[in-house]
């Protein structure tokens, strides 16, 4: 869990990808992991409660739709979330 | 600049020639589709003694500019049935800038049945009948090259796919180890280079210096600028590095845009198993090189080594598009598995999209079950053999989905698309509809502002905007494929406007032309586009080929439910300012 529980809450469920494996509660575990908010928060909220610098995670996807920061998460969202990542 | 060897194979001669005069100013793609829209019939096929493989290095080939060592193959394609470049990494188009060569030309058919090798050192170029070779897959062929002519020959060649004239057939070219795991891979040039009885072409550039530049010293600024921001970008100068392309296979999935089990679903359950974090885990914990650079003088290093279970070199780390086409496209999430298909591709000598692509056609036309990644080996061993079913097969996914009575065949003028589902990425939809390649995502890769958000973002799932969009990257794309560098260069570029500038100083600098930008990209890019286009109108392409499959716009792709819904009119309207 990311925030102590307090008023209204919402939980989303994480990935961070990559490079940003240092921000995970455990860096060698890929899997998603569930993050607690204040309801009505966003993806730059998360972000910051997760403690990723702005512009460290470039990409994030809310449900398979990306999303820039002022995106407000819903109750049980799926978030991915990277760097800077191109290639093909 | 540079000197053209021509290789007649019907009189089995090797002539030194001059570039004529106005194709002096080209290099790479725009050098291959000049020759061949003015020295091949259109109509003719791609088969017969009419076509001609032109192989040419970008502008800057041999020289220490960062990550410009890009070579470009063109003909008729047997696949598409128009004109076709495909480029690659390795190590041929170094040595073609040190040996002096804007060009080979290969033309002509020779009279006997036997496979020949064509030998270009300091002291020239010579035809030389090479009967050891026939039957062999790339890897025994580089090696018999090398203990022939030395380790440090750049050695281009044809395994069996190519000796058959099989439409998915690559060309090889060996990479800075001396395996032959850098392909030209798309649209059956190793056909082409099969039909010519050519198996080899070895390039001994040992001892020979780099080219010299007009201005030296502008030259190597401009370099040394470009190099600085390719290192400072995080795309190319941390994940690629890190990841390599394969890391892309998290984002893709991410976005819903993967296609899984023959674009059938944009999402792939077993993702994890076969993305870029897990091969490169795999790589580390087997000693493998983690960061590989696909040609010398490549500062990105994107590439890498796979060892199998017991440490030993299997194949490069398969790359972000022959790890979907065989994994998710194939409902396979088995990194092994993948790397030993990988292995079989660049040795028999086959397109790894096309491959991935066919082999999921014929999954779904019953051959076998998706999943089945031993199933999947097996029929590429068809194709090495040559068997019937294997020169179906090895003949690319709508020959196989027409054999197997498959309707959902993803092609565009008869080649396979790449790893984005067009329904969930609406842009390089209109690439792969519009490109005189077929469906191509590296012809303009609209990935970058679909889902990456490099060089700004245009929704993927709307169809505002997206044909501009395209043809402003094909338009560049066509200008950076004649440069010799690698198109990951323009991911820096896209964001960077001072690395933009910085390739076209280095152009003016080593070739001593004063092009601005705009001259760049008309000379390299548009004119390319128009030759090529003009080609495949004189071939009998029309609008109606600048289209997806019908499945696109009727089968909506989960999780997005979307169908591809760019008006006809969008697409039409891409090439109308060229």
């Amino acid at each position: 869990m990311c925030t102590p529980a307090s008023e209204a809450q919402i939980t989303v469920e994480v990935t961070l990808r990559s490079i940003l494996a240092k921000y995970r509660p455990d860096p060698k575990d890929r899997k998603p992991f569930p993050c607690r908010l204040t309801a009505g928060s966003t993806v730059g909220d998360l972000l910051a409660t997760l403690g990723i610098p702005e512009g460290v995670a470039r990409l994030v996807f809310v449900d398979h739709v990306r999303c820039d920061p002022s995106a407000v998460l819903g109750d049980g969202a799926k978030v991915d979330v990277f760097p800077p990542i191109a290639g093909g | 600049m540079g000197t053209l060897i021509r290789v007649r194979m019907g009189a089995l001669s090797a002539l030194t020639d001059e570039v004529p005069g106005h194709l002096r100013a080209l290099g790479g793609r725009a050098l291959t589709s000049a020759l061949v829209g003015g020295e091949v019939p259109p109509s003719c096929h791609p088969l017969s003694a009419e076509n001609k493989l032109v192989l040419a290095p970008g502008l800057l080939a041999g020289t220490a500019a960062p990550c410009s060592g890009r070579l470009s193959i063109g003909a008729k394609s047997p696949l598409t049935g128009g004109i076709k470049e495909s480029n690659s990494g390795g190590t041929a188009a170094q040595a073609m800038g040190r040996l002096g060569l804007a060009a080979i030309v290969a033309e002509g058919r020779p009279t006997r049945d036997v496979p020949y090798l064509l030998v270009v050192d300091r002291a020239g170029s010579r035809l030389l009948e090479a009967p050891e070779l026939r039957g062999l897959g790339n890897y025994d062929t580089v090696d018999l090259l090398h203990k022939r002519f030395g380790d440090k020959v750049a050695c281009i060649s044809i395994g069996m796919a190519g000796e058959m004239r099989l439409a998915a057939a690559s060309i090889a070219i060996t990479d800075v180890d001396g395996h032959p795991t850098r392909h030209c891979g798309r649209g059956g040039l190793g056909a082409v280079m099969g039909s010519k009885g050519l198996k080899a072409i070895v390039l001994d550039a040992d001892g020979l210096p780099r080219p010299s530049s007009a201005d030296a010293e502008a030259f190597a600024a401009a370099a040394k600028r470009l190099a600085k921001h390719l290192a400072a970008h995080p795309v190319t100068g941390q994940t690629l590095p890190m990841y390599g392309t394969n890391a892309l296979a998290n984002v893709i999935n991410a976005a819903g845009a993967y296609p899984t089990r023959n674009f059938s679903a944009g999402t792939f359950e077993g993702v994890e198993a076969i993305s870029g974090e897990t091969e490169r885990d795999t790589i580390l914990a087997r000693k493998g090189n983690p960061r590989h650079p696909c040609h010398p003088g490549c500062t990105i290093g994107c590439s890498s080594t796979y060892p199998d279970k017991d440490g030993n070199f299997l194949s490069k780390g398969p790359e972000y598009e022959t790890v979907w086409a065989h994994g998710a496209n194939c409902g396979i999430a088995d990194l092994d598995a993948i790397a030993r298909m990988d292995r079989a591709d660049d040795d028999i000598g086959l397109d790894t999209i096309e491959m991935g692509a066919t082999l999921a056609v014929a999954m779904e036309g019953g051959l076998l079950p998706f999943g089945d990644a031993e199933g999947a080996l097996r029929l590429l061993e068809e194709v090495r053999r040559g068997t019937p079913l294997g020169r179906i097969l090895g003949s690319g996914a709508a020959i196989t989905g027409k054999c197997f009575g498959v309707s959902r065949i993803p092609c565009v003028k008869g080649q396979a698309m790449p790893a984005y589902d067009p329904r969930a990425a609406k842009g390089i939809g209109v690439t792969y509809a519009t490109s005189p390649m077929g469906a191509d995502h590296t012809a303009g890769y609209a990935i970058a502002q679909n889902v990456l958000g490099v060089g700004g973002t245009v929704n993927p799932l709307q169809p505002i905007g997206q044909a501009a969009l395209s043809a402003a990257l094909q338009q560049a794309t066509a200008a950076i494929d004649s440069t010799g560098l690698c198109l990951f260069v323009a991911f820096c570029v896209l964001d960077v406007p001072d690395a933009g500038q910085a390739v076209v100083d280095l152009i003016n600098a080593h070739r001593g032309t004063d092009w601005s930008p705009n001259a760049y990209l008309e000379t390299l890019g548009k004119a390319t586009l128009r030759h090529e286009r003009e080609f495949n109108r004189l071939a009998g392409f029309g609008a109606l080929d600048d289209r997806l499959p019908d499945f696109m716009e009727t089968e909506p792709l989960a999780p997005h439910n979307s169908v591809f819904d760019v008006p006809d009119e969008d697409l039409d309207s891409v090439h109308a300012g060229l």
